[in-house]
């Protein structure tokens, strides 16, 4: 039983504030970011020990916040595989048809979630993104492109809002409250040591709900649409395979969500991965 | 039994100068994560004499600066931590829902002669006080927390404090980590003591309930704000209901919280947070 497991920063306990990671590299930041970093891992961890205690065999991790690098290696479980790194071959690498379930860790809320802690979708400067007209976030994208492959999206942990906004569209899904964000930087949370415990007993439970969840899917074609706070489109300049609606607002159609992410980030359809390359 | 923790820096064994967060070089980080640590090492000192007193139920409010003091790292897992900036509320989750309230490193009001870091809020103010009654950061908190009729009851910090809030709350408990004997040097014990005091106080707390009644304020309740330099302007009194002078003005409310809504007019008065804990949701 293999689970693919996406992580964000944004969604773990004790952090409550952006990643410092734009506000120079100063001694204060940098040690603000080894703690994030710390922290973050060891929810992984604590996941990967619920996934593990339930019968997963395999526990494929993907280092998803910022540059792709925000995990701290010598602190990983050693029975975890994590992607990372930036300029990645295509979006959530390695999700495909061979999982069994995706599932996230330090998830937050959506963007336009009023009292989300650090709530945003992407970046700070999208208003929304839909999928043939349901709104979705980040984690919502992500259970839909595991739906794409017929793979169920079966837990989440992160702040109150993003388990409420996964159980609303994955009916099911097990969620794992480490906080409760009272406004966009702040919020109520639980201790660290707390957060993993809860963590690790959520994602156990999540395993056994495996084939009670029905993987999301979507009507061909798929219509992705992403909307920004600012002007930020020139309705005048049409590059291929968009359609820009308004200034604010653009659209992408293909056959599946993989093909218009493709689409989206400019990666190659084609590309095959060494491992499942002949030798 | 729920407690609601409120925690500061200024009044710290061991913190004896500002945090100076501007100052981001190596040696003012590496000494912030130092204090940081003493912060949360008196914390969980008071949560296990609270726990011991019979609270099952503690919020902390992880009140310093920009809200995320207390090194996160060592918060004890048998609490709930109010963290981050931009907060809907001074003191989110205190509410009649509570059954007594505290503080933790807590420090003199402005303009305490030899209070160790003593101030109100910023630099600028040089007194506060609610129909008369003069108080600091932590009198506010009592005030609050009497708004919504629950009792302040424990304090630790510097000797100034602990003598402000005997006086403003007979009976509540005490604990002297440091006195002050000036704005910027005070006597501390050590950190390992002021645990062990914190943690007796603490213990205690839950008795003092019946000692200390709730800290009210009668109608109408008017907010005298003096600052230290000429500051109002009586053309243009904005949230004030008058400008007294250029260094004082009043804000008069129906209650504390409508006072406090016209102090800070991003509150939302009718916001009440859920009720929350962490867990995993099925």
């Amino acid at each position: 039983m293999k689970v693919y497991l996406v992580t964000d920063l944004e969604g773990v306990a004790g952090v409550t504030q952006w990643d410092p990671r734009h506000q120079g590299d100063t001694p204060s930041t940098a040690l603000k970011r080894q703690q994030f970093s710390r922290l973050l891992t060891e929810e992984v961890n604590a996941a990967a020990r619920g996934f593990f205690n339930a019968g997963a065999t395999e526990v494929i991790v993907n280092d998803g916040h910022g540059a792709g690098m925000t995990m701290d290696p010598e602190l990983f479980d050693s029975r975890i595989r994590v992607f990372h790194g930036s300029e990645r071959p295509s979006y959530c690498t390695g999700l495909d048809e061979t999982c069994d379930a995706c599932a996230s860790v330090g998830t937050h809320a959506k963007a336009g979630t009023e009292r989300g802690n650090l709530h945003h979708t992407m970046n700070r400067g999208v208003r929304d993104y839909s999928l043939n007209g349901v709104s979705v976030g980040e984690t919502g994208l992500q259970a839909f492109l595991a739906g794409c492959y017929g793979v169920p999206y079966v837990f989440c942990a992160g702040d109150e809002w993003a388990v409420r906004e996964m159980q609303k569209l994955v009916p099911g899904c097990v969620g794992a409250a480490v906080k409760l964000g009272i406004s966009r930087q702040s919020a109520l949370t639980a201790a660290s040591q707390r957060a993993r415990q809860i963590i690790e007993e959520g994602a156990c439970l999540s395993m056994r709900r495996i084939d009670q969840i029905e993987p999301l899917s979507l009507e061909s074609p798929v219509v992705f649409r992403e909307e920004h706070e600012e002007p930020v489109f020139d309705p005048e300049d049409q590059p291929e395979g968009l359609r820009i609606i308004d200034c604010r607002t653009m659209e992408i159609e293909g056959e599946t969500l993989r093909e218009v992410l493709n689409v989206k980030y400019g990666h190659d359809p084609a590309w095959t991965p060494v491992w499942k390359q002949k030798a | 039994m729920r407690f609601y923790l409120m925690t500061d820096l200024e009044g710290v064994a061991g913190v004896c100068n500002w945090e100076k967060r501007d100052d981001v070089g190596p040696w003012n980080t590496l000494r912030r994560q130092r204090i940081s640590r003493l912060l949360a090492g008196e914390v969980n000192a008071a949560i296990d004499g609270l726990t011991e007193a019979g609270f099952e139920d503690i919020i902390v409010n992880d009140g310093h600066g920009a809200g995320s003091t207390i090194d996160y790292e060592m918060a004890d897992p048998r609490a709930v931590y109010m963290h981050g900036m931009e907060r809907p509320f001074w003191l989110p989750f205190l509410d009649a829902t509570c059954d007594a309230t505290g503080a933790v490193g807590a420090h003199s009001k402005a303009s305490t002669e030899g209070g160790n870091l003593a101030h109100t809020m910023s630099g600028a103010i040089r007194c506060w006080s609610f129909n008369g009654i003069e108080g600091g950061e932590t009198g506010l908190q009592a005030l609050i927390a009497g708004y919504f009729n629950v009792p302040f009851v424990f304090a630790a910090g510097d000797e100034h404090l602990c003598r402000e809030m005997e006086e403003l709350v007979p009976g509540c408990v005490t604990v002297a980590v440091k006195q002050g004997t000036s704005l910027l040097s005070a006597l501390t014990v050590a950190p390992e003591r002021s645990r062990e005091l914190i943690r007796e106080g603490a213990a205690r707390a839950a008795e003092a309930i019946a000692e200390v009644g709730p800290l009210k304020l009668e109608s109408p309740v008017v907010f005298r704000d003096e600052r230290k330099e000429p500051t109002w302007d009586e053309e243009a009194p904005g949230e004030a209901t008058r400008v007294v002078n250029a260094h004082v003005r009043e804000i008069e409310g129906e209650d504390l919280m409508d006072v406090l809504m016209k102090m800070y007019p991003k509150y939302d008065r009718d916001y009440r947070p859920e009720q929350w804990r962490p867990g995993v949701r099925d």
